[in-house]
């Protein structure tokens, strides 16, 4: 029985070692540095709150702040709409389900990098695809420097991160979808129902705990964006297009403000903190886990 | 059994629905197309002709991009650096999932919840501490450094993922195994590892996307161009391509090719996986 003890504690040991290590200490170091002053190099120095005092004055961190919540709403709204109506046409019509789940699934195989320089190549305000196709049918007066206004960028990317992630999406609710009992349209068309009544009444509430993963798990990754925001935003700098993870990076790496990027790192942390508790809620909930 | 589910939906809803699904399917397929179709084209074909198919069929930008921009190299660091975490991820997490299911610990949920924490923080918010700490261990600019990063990111996942998966599997086998004298690892790794080849799929492929794809890992720890990874080498040429871009279209199309097969070969996989829920970004 000792033997066994050791045993699994030795099964154990180099996952929990590597992941406490490389993954959990620095968290937890994220919040000490946040109350330091650091250029990665001297001795760092102790400022107390300083830096987040200076962060609630600082013009870039709201414009990375505001895109956050920008992502977090129309981001997960505009994947789980798509998904949720693609999936219910493709069960609809009932014909070609295999060959739409293979080519609406592309798009998520793509590395951010790919889907970033393609977008990035169309939108080029010199002689990007949308400007020339724009010309092409007349319509110069909406023709725009895609690249180089922050406030259009960030819905640019919206949409890119929508279009990269609605596959996803539109594979789990199918699945769903198809695990209602036909028993109970019938049920339903019996009494004379409509198809939106089927739709309101019946598809959509027997959806619920599988929307409930899908709205965590998207929610989770409008929290990891940086990818695609680092790519479009590389050449030019447009201040008005961060998000808290670039921002982040930029004050780390470029400007060697490790202070202060970890005072970002505390913000994104709490607002991370506040998914993570609907995640667990979810990912633990034995109702959730059976049906899924 | 879907067409029994018409009767609700009149033809002319079916046409919209149809014709939807096909204006997003090819808005979904179209750019990785024209990307493909693009790195066959010389750079004034490129710009004259952006949206047709190339005159020809040339090969030489795939040349260009193999040999002088380097991109043969940088397909060798990509393949080493995922087999290896991969493989890395999955043996470890696989152990540490086998040992959560057969043993009794005191606090085994706990264990778990600790694992799964990591799935929901995000990377880039310790990346500075991580930079500290790889650089005084001397793990930077190494794939034996990444391979570090890649392991613990993916630990997460991987043990969410098995510790549900080995839970279906019947137990009751590995105390006759253990009775009959097979040791503790020859358990996990002559019973538990066959039967859940499934999962263990699952897990690695998901862990080879997201590794394979990764963009920020290499661009924080993988600086000196030899090392970098295809999707980061092809990054950081792409300012010097800029007259001569279907070169770093040739070279997209090379970081895409491997997944779209893995994909095609492994579909169903993919499915499942999803389906099955937890799964990273």
């Amino acid at each position: 029985v000792i033997q066994k003890r050791t045993t699994k504690w030795f099964f154990l040991f180099p996952a929990l070692l590597i992941y406490t290590v490389f993954r959990v200490l620095p968290i937890f170091a994220s919040l000490v540095l946040s109350v330091f002053e650091w250029n990665g190099l001297g001795d760092a120095v102790f400022v107390g709150l300083r830096n987040f005092k200076e962060l609630f004055v600082d013009r870039y961190f709201y414009y990375a702040l505001r895109n956050n919540l920008k992502l977090m709403v129309f981001f997960v709204a505009g994947t789980v709409i798509v998904g949720l109506l693609l999936a219910y046409f493709v069960d609809t019509i009932g014909r070609g389900k295999g060959a739409f789940r293979i080519m609406l699934f592309m798009p998520v195989l793509l590395s951010n990098l790919v889907t970033g320089l393609i977008w990035k190549w169309a939108l080029n305000p010199s002689y990007g695809l949308l400007n020339d196709g724009l010309k092409a049918i007349g319509m110069e007066h909406l023709i725009q420097n895609w690249l180089g206004n922050g406030d259009i960028l960030v819905w640019i990317i919206i949409i890119m991160s929508v279009w990269k992630s609605y596959g996803r999406v539109f594979v789990m609710i199918l699945a769903g979808i198809q695990g209602i009992p036909e028993e109970i349209s019938e049920a339903a068309y019996i009494d004379g129902a409509k198809e939106w009544q089927r739709l309101w009444y019946i598809t959509i509430p027997m959806l619920k705990p599988i929307m409930a993963v899908v709205i965590t798990l998207t929610l989770i990754n409008a929290f990891r964006s940086f990818d695609i925001f680092y790519i479009m935003t590389n050449q030019a700098v447009v201040e008005t297009a961060y998000v808290l993870s670039t921002y982040l990076y930029k004050s780390g790496m470029n400007y060697m403000q490790f202070g202060y990027a970890s005072a970002i790192a505390v913000i994104q942390l709490i607002l991370v903190m506040a998914v993570a508790i609907l995640y667990f809620r979810t990912f633990t909930n034995e109702k959730v886990r059976k049906t899924r | 059994m879907s067409s029994q589910k018409n009767y609700f939906i009149s033809p002319y809803q079916k046409m919209i629905m149809y014709l939807i699904l096909i204006i997003v399917t090819i808005t979904s397929v179209y750019p990785i197309f024209w990307m493909v179709a693009s790195s066959f084209k010389t750079s004034t074909d490129l710009f004259q002709n952006p949206f047709g198919l190339p005159e020809t069929l040339r090969f030489s930008n795939y040349v260009n991009a193999w040999y002088k921009a380097k991109f043969g190299r940088f397909t060798y660091n990509s393949f080493i650096v995922t087999a290896t975490s991969v493989t890395g991820m999955v043996f470890i997490g696989a152990l540490a999932a086998h040992s959560l299911v057969r043993f009794q610990f005191r606090h085994g949920n706990a264990i778990i919840y600790y694992f799964l924490g990591g799935q929901v923080i995000p990377a880039q918010l310790s990346a500075i501490p991580l930079l500290v700490l790889m650089k005084t261990l001397g793990l930077t600019n190494s794939h034996f450094g990444i391979f570090w990063v890649y392991v613990s990111g993916g630990l997460p996942f991987v043990v969410f993922l098995l510790v549900g998966f080995f839970r279906t599997l019947p137990t009751d086998i590995y105390d006759a195994a253990y009775i009959d004298g097979c040791s503790e690892f020859g358990i996990f790794w002559r019973i538990v590892a066959p039967i859940a080849r499934t999962g263990l799929g699952t897990a690695a492929v998901f862990q080879v996307l997201w590794v394979w794809n990764d963009f920020f890992y290499p661009l924080m720890f993988l600086r000196r161009q030899k090392i970098q990874t295809l999707i980061i080498g092809v990054f950081s040429v792409q300012g010097e391509y800029f007259s001569d871009y279907p070169v770093i279209f040739a070279g997209l199309t090379l970081a895409t090719i491997p997944i779209i097969l893995l994909y095609s070969v492994m579909a169903s996989t993919f499915t499942k996986g999803i389906t099955a829920g937890a799964v990273k970004g």
